[in-house]
């Protein structure tokens, strides 16, 4: 099989159908949403009758009308779907208009009155955690002695570190469409990464059993996380419409709207501590994560386990103490954004061996590869590494990125040029695959054959660009040795198949993939029986929609087998459930293995900066990445093109502006990611003999992973600036814009 | 109004400030994607086909800034208009290079491409400056730069050509064989005629930002407005001519290096679309060309009614948006000197292709005898106004050039504005970067300064 998605071609032509592309149906109601304009306040009053009376608009919604349980907290129950007497955030939702046309909907807001008394609000974490307003206690992770170890290091670091929180910024913005069914029974479509959440908050909120809500998702224009919790809202308002109205309701927010009113990734805000021996090798490492959560949980709590667990990133390092805090702040709340918390603790990381490379003359690549992981080694929590390709990888990016010459060429060029000045880093990385609560790592699969031979296939798994579907229909392809044009993946949906866990943690295609091996091996065994029958006993298999026996190609072709089960009346469909095995966690201990294999890789990124004027390109960005065995080359190449330029764009401009809680950097004129322009040449080399026996067709998950060689631009650019001036001490704080390179560049008189 | 809405002649009623993208989805063409409404991201992106001096000519252009209004008599093209029984080369180059993940900016990639092949010089232009104006999220753009290389082929074959553009496009298969009728068609259509009340609206790349729709429009696009053309002193820029056509004009190249200047400002399509006049009017603090043009010290004209008059470009502004424009005043066209002195541009933006500037900056000046001559500064995103720095500039005249006096030109310009912190950088950062842009300027006209800056 080439490597196509052969899934992709309706995109080109415009004819595949997102949310908001779906016919309308007749009746069909607008929303808009009437959202806080304060950060913190008790509503005194709020007035809505002016604007029921507007025209076109058929009801306002307000937490009056919620029939079961206002509350939309997934993990920590403490968030309301429409604020009921106090509102947390700049842009929480209060009322929602349905209207009869969006503009109706969107004018009859303005006539909603709402009187507030203004609370202090907290945006700063670090004041939260001094106030005690935490979201839940904090967490710590230890290995071996920290404590007795300081005394033994030779050089000893302290310092802070500041990462800023990034905008998902997916094409096709938040959106749901309910119809009403029958018997109370609402269906919703959603661009929604979970569309088993959705289910359960929404009959939460109605108060009605789950089996009442069918949510189906076609997929997804991008969604980065972004829509793993925060899709959830907008879904349960057009929900609540249809259960007061009895009438379809759509609601698509517009782009600023969903800046404004959705959740991002966390900033962090980290002290450490560091020490280690003469030789360089890191001996103990302590930390203190304040990580801004928002004013809700949302997956706050999951984000910062994750951080503590990739807290050591690529490296071992034998004593450990590190400690997060979920600090509550009146911002909207932070959520899943690719990455989920390990990417702020791996930036942390690399602060302090740049900051170590300064003040012990060590160069910083050679204290990165003297501390690189080996098998054997363990994690703060207690796992060991194995397979660990971190070492090979490392050295492998610096052979083929020829580095020793490059940081060469690049002193000279700089001793050449007064402003210009180039930059180089390489980027490590190890990445744990498996949700970190256990519980999620499980998926069902329902594969159907049909009597002509056809083959249709849901899993849990929503597509939302990273080619899920293409690898699922890869896997039973060769599962079932038939031709891929035989199989249709399906629309996720929660009547085919239940209780699905979120598609994210970079999980979707082990998971399902393996649920969709299972159902397939489930109905090859059936066709064995029935081809036996026919040939004759001996070893069945099929190959290329062939049947042989022993060995032997027989005559027996896959339609024929088909049709053959199906006149004897076997079974030709099969569900199938999977659950990654031997993973476990003590939360109380803090120890177990989490995750069921890590993935590697390193960069080397190259940049200019132009110092006279703080602006800079990333130049190149050579990559070697453990893909495992790739299931689909030219999509597992996208994904780690793709993330590295979201990586990076989350260290250089990329940057979440507030004034007093209010985002104003809410439209693409003022939060600006990566163009055409900004993404750097890109050279990516996949390790060779990499199996992965832990995972589907010994692959290896790829979402996320690749996000954080977009870290090493930010140690690129902080290379070459200081090839300018070193004279002043660098500010550790991303994201590393122009105006903050400038300053760091230039003192005003 | 009638257009031609892909391969039919359409006629509809709809108020005509309507945004071309909200109408093209509420009959139903959902190819045409809303990603931002503010002309920053391309998935709306189709092509516009009219009839210039009895050529038919197509543009890219975002559907969310292009009121519906302006489409009357043009040819409207949306990916459904481009799809034939297969993939064409463009989208089949998509698919074959992992240029396509979620999909949901696909269809804006592929007419942009397209608009590349219609319209680009295939010879000299870079077919990525075509797509400048869409964003990708999930790719990182990698393989869909990949996927413009494998188009290399076609490239050669439209280029290589003897048929006429939209012929051989026909015969690469990049476009439909409905094409061949749109110029007859386009000839039958009359335009609709032209109100009198109402937003005027030149290019309407920032009007369609601010406010969704506008009632009752009056397209300047109407009035005969464009155009550069030249006298034996000066050289005019109609107020209606894009800023794509100033960048490329020939008049202005040959004093002035606009080709590469104004490249740094926003997108190709946005650029085609973005008027000079509309730019001078809005008054925003940090216009692009209205900053390069201060510098050359320009002046406009103002018409109502027959009456004109003409003023400096720089006493144009007067507070905050507040203009030196009466009721019902049009402005013209812009001129300047036809002379060639020395001109360097700077403009700094978070991103350095396709955003607003945090500081933009020009300076024009003579050098002669070791002295400097008729200097013009002028600065934006420091101030109010886009400003033309007053005393700077006068410091400047008859001055040598040392870094002492450069260095002392940028502290008068310091004294000179009032940036405010906000969300393209602090007041800090806008005082420095300003300095530095000061210092940048006399490097790139004086390089033996950079030692000494």
């Amino acid at each position: 099989m080439n490597d196509l998605n052969d899934l992709t071609p309706p995109h080109t032509r415009g004819e595949s159908i997102f949310v908001d592309d779906m016919p309308e149906p007749k009746c069909m109601l607008h929303t808009a949403v009437f959202a806080s304009s304060i950060a913190h306040g008790k509503i005194k009053s709020l007035y809505i009758q002016n604007a029921e009376k507007c025209e076109g608009v058929i009801k306002v919604l307000t937490a009056k009308d919620i029939p079961g349980e206002n509350q939309i907290g997934r993990i920590i129950q403490d968030e309301e779907l429409l604020a009921d007497g106090k509102v947390v955030f700049i842009g929480q939702p209060i009322a929602v208009v349905l209207a009869e046309t969006k503009e109706q909907a969107k004018q009859a807001i303005d006539s909603i009155i709402i009187n507030y008394e203004e609370l202090p609000a907290i945006f700063d974490p670090r004041v939260a955690a001094k106030k005690g307003s935490l979201i839940a206690p904090s967490r710590t992770f230890t290995l071996g002695d920290v404590d007795s170890t300081w005394s033994k290091c030779a050089t000893i670091i302290k310092g802070r570190a500041d990462s800023g929180g990034q905008e998902h910024i997916y094409l096709e913005t938040q959106g749901s469409l309910a119809l009403p069914g029958e018997r109370g029974k609402i269906i919703l479509y959603s661009s929604t990464q979970a569309p088993t959440t959705i289910q359960k908050t929404v009959s939460k909120i109605l108060g009605c059993d789950m089996n009442a809500i069918e949510v189906d998702v076609k997929r997804l224009g991008g969604a980065f996380g972004g829509k793993e919790d925060q899709a959830t809202p907008w879904a349960a308002f057009c929900a609540l419409g249809v259960y007061h109205t009895g009438r379809p309701v759509k609601l698509v927010l517009d782009r600023k709207e969903d800046m404004q009113m959705t959740g991002k990734r966390h900033p962090y805000s980290t002290d450490y501590k560091l020490g280690l021996d003469k030789e360089g090798k890191i001996l103990a490492f302590s930390a203190e994560y304040y990580q801004n959560s928002g004013a809700a949980a949302d997956l706050s709590t999951a984000i910062l386990g994750r951080t503590l667990f990739h807290a050591t990133n690529a490296y071992y390092i034998p004593h450990v103490r590190v400690t997060a805090y979920p600090c509550r702040t009146n911002i909207v709340p932070f959520t899943a954004f690719r990455g989920f918390g390990a990417p702020q603790a791996m930036f942390v990381m690399e602060c302090i061996l740049s900051q170590v490379a300064e003040e012990t003359g060590i160069p910083v690549e050679v204290l990165q590869e003297k501390n690189l992981l080996k098998d054997r080694d363990q994690f703060p929590y207690g796992m060991y590494a194995e397979n660990c390709h971190a070492r090979r990888s490392f050295s492998k990016v610096v052979q083929d990125s020829n580095f020793d010459e490059l940081k060469r060429k690049i002193e000279d060029f700089n001793a050449k040029n007064r402003f210009t000045k180039k930059g180089i880093s390489i980027m490590p990385i190890c990445f744990g695959i498996s949700f970190t609560s256990a519980f999620l790592n499980q998926a069902g699969a329902l594969v159907h054959v049909y009597n002509d031979g056809s083959v249709n296939i849901s899993t849990g798994a929503v597509e939302m660009g990273q080619g899920v579907n293409m690898k699922i229909k890869t896997i039973a392809a060769r599962t079932l040795s038939i031709k891929p044009e035989r199989i249709r993946i399906e629309s996720t949906n929660t009547g085919r198949v239940i209780n699905t866990s979120p598609t994210a943690a970079s999980t979707g295609a082990d998971l399902n993939g393996k649920a969709v091996e299972f159902a397939c091996e489930m109905i090859l065994e059936r066709l064995r029986d029935v081809a036996s029958e026919k040939l004759g006993t001996g070893g069945i298999s099929i190959e290329d929609e062939i049947v042989f026996l022993e060995g032997n190609k027989t005559e027996l072709v896959w339609e024929e087998l088909i049709w053959s089960a199906y006149m004897n009346r076997v079974n030709l469909s099969a569900q199938a459930f999977y659950a990654t095995p031997s993973i476990y966690y003590d939360y109380e201990k803090e120890k177990g293995k989490p995750f069921a294999y890590h993935v590697f890789g390193s960069a080397v990124t190259e940049v200019t900066v132009d110092c006279l004027r703080g602006t800079y390109t990333i130049d190149k960005v050579h990559v070697v990445h453990d893909a495992g065995r790739s299931l689909n080359y030219l999509i597992d190449l996208g994904q780690v093109e793709g993330a590295l330029v979201q990586g990076i764009g989350w260290m250089t401009i990329e940057e979440l502006q507030y004034d007093n809680g209010k985002l104003i950097s809410d439209t693409l004129a003022t939060y600006k990611v990566p163009d055409l322009r900004f993404a750097p040449k890109i050279d990516t080399t996949f390790l060779e003999d990499a199996d992965n026996p832990a995972a589907v067709l010994q692959s290896k998950g790829i979402g996320e992973p690749p996000f954080m060689y977009g870290i090493g631009a930010y140690f690129a650019l902080k290379n070459a600036a200081q090839a300018f001036r070193k004279d002043k001490e660098w500010n550790y704080s991303s994201p590393i814009t122009p105006e903050k390179l400038l300053l760091y560049l230039h003192d005003m008189e | 109004m009638k257009f031609i809405l892909n391969q039919e002649i359409i006629e509809i009623s709809v108020p005509l400030g309507t945004p071309t993208l909200n109408f093209l989805r509420s009959v139903g063409m959902k190819g045409v994607k809303e990603g931002c409404h503010e002309g920053d991201c391309g998935a709306c992106m189709v092509l516009l086909g009219e009839l210039k001096d009895n050529n038919l000519m197509y543009k890219a252009t975002t559907s969310c800034l292009l009121p519906i209004g302006e489409v009357a008599g043009k040819h409207v093209v949306t990916i459904e208009g481009l799809n034939q029984e297969e993939l064409n080369p463009i989208q089949q180059a998509l698919v074959d290079r992992g240029g396509v993940q979620c999909g949901f900016c696909t269809p804006g990639f592929v007419v942009s491409l397209t608009a590349f092949f219609m319209n680009g010089n295939l010879e000299k232009d870079n077919i990525l400056t075509s797509i400048e104006g869409n964003v990708c999220r999930c790719t990182g753009y990698a393989s869909i730069i990949r996927a413009t290389e494998q188009l290399s082929e076609q490239i050669d074959i439209v280029k290589n050509s003897k048929k006429e553009r939209i012929q051989a496009l026909i015969d690469a298969k990049i476009l439909p064989s409905y094409f061949t009728d749109i110029y007859n068609k386009l000839k039958e259509l009359k335009k609709t005629l032209q109100q009198n009340e109402g937003t005027f609206i030149a290019g309407g790349t920032d009007l369609f930002v601010q406010k969704k729709t506008v009632d009752d429009p009056i397209f300047l696009s109407k009035m005969n407005l464009a155009g550069i053309w030249t006298d034996k002193t000066h050289i005019f820029i109609g107020a209606m001519a894009d800023t794509e056509s100033i960048r490329s004009s020939v008049e202005l190249n040959t004093i002035l290096n606009t080709e590469n200047h104004l490249a740094q400002i926003s997108s190709l399509p946005i650029r085609q679309k973005a008027t000079i006049g509309g730019n001078i009017v809005n008054a925003s603090p940090i216009g692009d060309l209205t900053i390069y043009f201060l510098a050359l010290d320009a002046d406009i004209s103002l018409k109502f009614n027959g009456k004109k008059r003409i003023i400096k470009l720089k006493d144009f502004f007067k507070g905050y948006k507040t203009l030196d424009l009466k009721k019902g005043e049009i402005l013209e066209w812009i001129r300047i000197k036809k002379e060639k002195k020395l001109f360097s541009f700077e403009k700094v933006a978070k991103r350095m292709h396709v955003d607003i500037a945090s500081v933009n900056s020009a300076l024009s000046l003579k050098y002669d005898n070791n002295k400097i001559l008729e200097p013009h500064l002028s600065a934006g995103g420091i101030g109010p106004i886009p400003m033309y720095l007053e005393k700077t500039s006068s410091f400047l005249e008859n001055k040598k050039i040392s870094s002492d006096n450069v260095k002392e030109a940028a502290q008068i310009a310091d004294t000179e504005i009032s940036p405010i912190s906000d969300v393209r950088g602090s007041a800090l950062y806008k005082r420095l970067l300003l300095r530095q842009l000061i210092y940048a300027h006399f490097i790139s006209l004086f390089p033996e300064l950079e030692g000494l800056l």
